[in-house]
């Protein structure tokens, strides 16, 4: 990988394909997480990426260019977050493709909660909610890779995780009454 | 369902929803535009950045003796006649202003064509397109076969012309081969007509050399262009902005950054159940009549003011299709309408929102539009402007 990196920093861009092919659904992954949809979040990963090849020559460590193009990543959807595209009025189409599938573990409910929740957050909780719930990254290693405190990674980790909590929490209420009515 | 769930689970569940392969026409994107674009070589900054603290404190202690020569002979000689700073006399006007400049915002855009058989290119028929860049110098074209993007850049020469130097070798020509050509824009500034004035690589000249109409989804300023992500491609105007789209099967949204955005779904069908998440839809009929009619038996939902009009030749209805504010089936819940017939998604409302819906009956098939703000003054101009279907102009 060092040397692929290494390559494309000299102007390869042979390599840079092979960085791209390697890294471009991880990437997309997290973009479409944090932006909760698809067109916004493939503007980000080639913007990123775009971004990635011009500016790989200030690359300090190849060791590193997989947290730094996901640094890259996340600064790409604050940007597209930001853009403030409005699309049309009242009509809204759904950020996942096809039904829900049927899993127990997330019901339908569960499902609209999250969605209805998370857009509440802002798009720097979003990244860090994704960073640690889907990527799997400690909160130090979320703090480096976004160049901010380990403090305000682990606050915005925090204001995520209980704002869909009780979300999901509020969803619930409402189904053990009825239940209980019944 | 236990209350003692587990959130990471469910969270994991959840985000597990999203997609996660990244589009082929992504990446594709990303390497043609890596094909074009330089990157950027580390500047002294980024080299003292780097360097070794000794070596950076030595260049510190250098540029402090520098500039302390400079301020002692600025205090020493100080006669403002021999001053050695830069003279402040008037320049002329930048040399590469003088050589040609950018070219007009307008022209950059994605421009559509058809391309009829063409012999000497080897291609066979069919839609090819032009791109010049939103964000740099470049155009290359698309579709035309191996060898025949011809990525060129551009600069304007004159008024209404430019000049392209080819950056990369195509079909028999050569990296630096030069053209210029002349443009002209129709009066809405959908159409885009290149003439050749001089061309040393003949082959691009064939390729350039036709009228392009501008397409809406890729990024543009001006409003006025074709959508080709459906079938078939049509025409519209929309006041001049910056525009975005995104698509789906048979759906586009072309938005503004002033908020103005069109959204048109080829063969809407509604759902079953406005509180069902299970999607199950109505049977398809084609047609406005039908589409309304199973809004109509739709309890969740309000329809008024059914209006019959004619929008570029077409039978069209149009109709307000709302959400019942408080119902009470699945009360707070937005409300699933409907989704495009070919595609796996799904569209939805909130409860007491009305939308201005038009079904324009082609052929067969039944497009749908709506502009948003609803109800605004440019609505019906923006769809009295629709023509579908739309062919692309050919050569």
């Amino acid at each position: 990988m060092r040397e692929v990196v290494e390559r494309a920093m000299r102007g390869d861009r042979e390599a840079f394909g092979l960085l791209v092919n390697a890294t471009s659904d991880r990437m997309y992954a997290i973009a479409t997480r944090i932006l909760r949809d698809v067109d916004l979040a493939e503007d980000a990963l080639q913007s990123s990426l775009i971004t990635a090849w011009r500016e790989l020559p200030r690359l300090r460590d190849p060791d590193r260019f997989e947290a730094w193009v996901r640094r890259l990543l996340v600064h790409a959807c604050y940007a597209e977050a930001r853009r403030k595209r409005r699309w049309a009025g009242n009509v809204r189409v759904l950020p996942v493709d096809g039904p829900a599938p049927g899993d127990d573990m997330l019901s339908v409910a569960d499902r609209d909660a999250l969605d209805r929740a998370f857009r509440r957050l802002t798009v720097e909780q979003r990244a860090v909610f994704v960073l640690h719930h889907h990527i799997g990254l400690p909160l130090v290693e979320i703090a480096e890779s976004l160049g901010i405190p380990a403090g305000t990674a682990r606050s915005r980790l925090h204001y995520a995780t209980r704002l869909l909590r009780e979300a999901i929490e509020a969803d619930l209420a409402p189904v053990i009454h009825q239940g209980r009515m019944a | 369902m236990s209350e003692q769930r587990d959130f990471g689970r469910i969270a994991n569940a959840w985000l597990d929803l999203m997609p996660s392969d990244a589009p082929d026409r992504a990446i594709a994107a990303v390497l043609k535009a890596v094909e074009t674009t330089p990157q950027v070589r580390p500047s002294f900054i980024d080299g003292f950045r780097r360097s070794p603290t000794m070596t950076r404190i030595a260049l510190v202690a250098w540029a402090l003796l520098i500039a302390a020569i400079g301020a002692y002979a600025l205090i020493a000689g100080a006669k403002p006649p021999q001053r050695t700073t830069p003279s402040t006399a008037p320049s002329t006007a930048p040399t590469a202003e003088a050589g040609g400049g950018a070219l007009a915002d307008a022209l950059r855009a994605e421009w559509l064509s058809f391309t009829t058989e063409n012999p000497s290119l080897e291609n066979g028929a069919g839609p090819v397109s032009l791109t010049i860049g939103p964000s740099g110098v470049d155009a290359i074209a698309a579709n035309f076969g191996p060898g025949l993007e011809y990525p060129s850049t551009t600069t304007a020469v004159a008024g209404d012309q430019f000049e392209v130097v080819l950056t990369r070798d195509g079909r028999d020509c050569h990296v630096g081969d030069r053209g210029t050509y002349r443009w002209s824009l129709s009066a809405d500034r959908s159409q885009l007509t290149l003439t050749s004035v001089t061309e040393s690589c003949p082959k691009r000249m064939i390729v350039l050399e036709r009228t392009w109409a501008r397409s809406l989804t890729g990024p543009t300023i001006v409003g006025s262009g074709v959508v080709d992500s459906l079938d078939p491609d049509f025409a519209v105007t929309l006041p001049d902005d910056t525009y975005a789209t995104r698509t789906l099967d048979d759906f586009v949204e072309i938005a503004s950054q002033a908020g103005v955005a069109l959204m048109v779904f080829k063969n809407p069908q509604p759902f079953v159940d406005a509180c069902s998440t299970n999607e199950e839809r109505v049977p398809y009929k084609p047609g406005a009549d039908a589409f309304v009619a199973a809004f109509r038996a739709n309890d969740a939902f309000d329809v008024s003011a059914t209006e019959e009009l004619t929008v570029g030749g077409h039978r069209t209805l149009h109709v307000n299709i709302g959400g019942k504010a408080n119902y009470a089936r699945c009360p707070g819940q937005p409300l699933y309408l409907y989704t495009p017939r070919q595609c796996l998604c799904h569209f939805i409302v909130g409860q007491g929102d009305t939308d201005s819906t038009y079904l324009v009956e082609v052929g067969e098939d039944t497009f749908m539009l709506i502009v948003s703000p609803i109800n605004s003054p440019g609505e019906r101009t923006i769809i009295d402007s629709l023509r579908i279907p739309f062919d692309l102009p050919v050569k």
